[in-house]
């Protein structure tokens, strides 16, 4: 059969697989949607025939084309169901944690390791802060967990602490994407992100310890810190996690390792995201209020303990259903 | 690895058992897509500045500034992921250039490769220089993405990597060179029995002929001057002869 011919033959229901895709493209209601599979199933033979007889670049071409967009309607992932939230908390992400439990000591390491060095550090020798706080940093820890500096820093006004919130937002969650992000190159970003956080965070606490006012800066850190601390570490490990099988492939090749590398990093990435997200709310509205400052420690305290249960215990039960 | 191939087209079996055919893009198309985006990005930035001058006057000043670092989050970590899950694997500036963000296997992004590759963007466009960062918001110059670019068969960007995506043109620009042809030609039938690839070869070089000049198709079809028993002009228009017959039989 001449190609002319092959596309006379075929050419009206080519047409109609093709106004059924645009109709698509446009969200538009599609008649005979029932159709679609059908049309989609000839026009895979027509372009294997007109592959195998050769029938030159502009007929194979314009099938290539309509079987891709077919098949990308038709190869749509069917819809989770809003059951995929919980199943992600109660399961997918502890459970993804405990799997990488050997980054996220790594990163956990990177982390406090500096940061409880630097506040015994600066107990013993404050010269160690001056080092790192330059003297505006100072000034301004000085103004905000002084000693004799009043209780106006607790935000009343719901304005205000919306504002903070949307601050939190951007700021600590693209450093916790940045961190990640930086991870994949070969993990380096991401130790040097989490360990300046942790010398800074940690020269910050020293200086308050020899200068300021301690109960101020626990009561306003503890309800956030643990979303806060173990989502940044989170966040690292799953950029870590890829950066290594950048370095250490394994048995697979080094593409191979990264693309599974992304698949396992992905939900911990999303979890410790939302642990972010989490803890911008905290602080933004809670922290900052004028709620007693037992009811905050006690907060934080609970967060630490409810997330170290959730990790070593969440999703267990439902390891071999998934 | 697979022997080495003339061109990048990257074919793919479906479950149907028909073999479809990526033509993935390459960085510069790639960077073009990526400057209108970033324009677009910057369009968008103007204007959340512009609703957070109006909102603070209308609200208070605090809702106002809360309201715009929230746009201005989601504006700059989640242009691309939105576009491309929403409209189909197309930002604006793909759009423009044609292109298309695709699985490896052909299907469509979804949100969690979407979201992996646009976080690694970040990674991609090291190194930033102190005076391109706009406090959180960086801008760099894509060293590592365009290194990574040019190292991967698919042109595959570290962010492509981890989330096992590739940037495909998404329509085939397909001019049928045989009606454009200069020479006179009329389709004959080849000398001998040949091949299935060099049947493909003959029907390719009359396809193609259009876009080349008279010295290079008498240079391609030079050793073909045996076969054919003619030389230099004669013989190109007796290869497409050849290539015309093949294709029309």
């Amino acid at each position: 059969m001449k190609p002319s011919a092959f596309e006379e033959k075929n050419d009206a229901s080519w047409r109609e697989l093709e106004r059924a895709l645009d109709a698509l493209d446009r969200g538009k209601p599609v008649e005979d949607a029932a159709k679609v599979p059908r049309l989609f199933r000839q026009v895979c033979g027509d372009l294997a025939l007109a592959q195998h007889r050769m029938y030159g670049r502009r007929l194979c071409e314009r099938l290539n084309v309509l079987v891709i967009g077919a098949y990308q309607h038709l190869g749509l992932a069917a819809r989770r169901g809003s059951g995929a939230f919980v199943r992600f908390f109660a399961s997918t992400f502890p459970r993804a944690v405990r799997t990488e439990h050997r980054v996220v000591w790594l990163c956990m390491a990177l982390f406090f390791v500096p940061f409880a060095a630097f506040i015994v550090a600066a107990y013993f020798e404050p010269k160690w802060i001056f080092a790192l706080l330059p003297p505006e940093a100072q000034a301004q820890m000085d103004a905000m967990y002084g000693n004799d500096t009043m209780d106006d820093y607790v935000r009343d006004k719901f304005g205000s602490s919306f504002a903070m919130f949307g601050f939190y937002i951007i700021n600590n969650i693209s450093i916790h994407f940045r961190i990640f992000a930086s991870g994949v190159l070969l993990g380096a970003g991401a130790v040097y992100g989490l360990g300046y956080q942790g010398i800074f965070l940690g020269a910050m606490f020293g200086y308050v310890h020899t200068s300021g006012n301690l109960h101020r800066l626990y009561t306003f850190a503890a309800s956030h810190s643990s979303f806060e601390l173990l989502g940044f570490i989170l966040g690292a490990a799953a950029g870590v996690r890829i950066g290594l099988a950048l370095v250490h492939p394994g048995r697979l090749p080094r593409a191979a390792a990264m693309r599974e590398a992304g698949k396992r990093a992905l939900p911990v990435l999303l979890g410790s995201t939302m642990m972010l997200v989490g803890a911008a709310v905290i602080e933004g509205f809670w922290s900052g209020s004028s709620v007693a400052a037992w009811m905050k420690h006690t907060v934080g305290i609970l967060g630490w303990v409810l997330f170290t249960v959730y990790f070593i215990f969440a999703g267990r039960r439902t390891a071999d259903e998934a | 690895m697979a022997e080495p191939k003339l061109d990048t087209l990257q074919s793919i079996e479906l479950a149907e058992g028909v073999q479809i055919l990526l033509r993935p893009a390459g960085p510069l198309p790639r960077a073009w897509a990526l400057l209108a985006d970033m324009l677009l990005v910057g369009v968008f930035f103007v204007a959340e500045f512009l609703l957070m001058l109006l909102l603070s006057r209308v609200m208070g000043f605090f809702t106002g500034i809360g309201t715009w670092l929230l746009l201005v989050f989601v504006t700059y970590w989640g242009y691309f992921v939105l576009y491309e899950v929403l409209r189909k694997g197309q930002t604006p500036g793909k759009k423009m250039m044609g292109l298309r963000v695709v699985r490896t296997s052909g299907e469509r992004v979804g949100w969690g490769a979407s979201f992996l590759r646009n976080l690694v963007r970040f990674g991609d466009m090291m190194p930033l220089l102190p005076q391109w960062q706009l406090w959180v918001l960086a801008v760099g110059f894509y060293f590592f993405g365009v290194a990574s670019c040019l190292v991967t068969r698919r042109f595959q960007r570290l962010g492509d990597l981890v989330a096992d995506t590739v940037v495909v043109y998404a329509r085939e620009e397909f001019l049928d060179g045989v009606t454009q042809l200069r020479e006179d030609v009329t389709p004959a039938a080849p000398p001998m029995v040949l091949t299935r690839e060099e049947q493909q070869a003959f029907i390719q070089f009359s396809e193609r002929a259009s876009s080349w000049s008279d010295s290079r198709k008498e240079e391609m079809v030079a050793p073909l001057a045996p076969l054919l028993g003619v030389q230099g002009r004669e013989c190109v228009v007796r290869a497409l002869a050849v290539g015309m017959w093949l294709r029309e039989s």
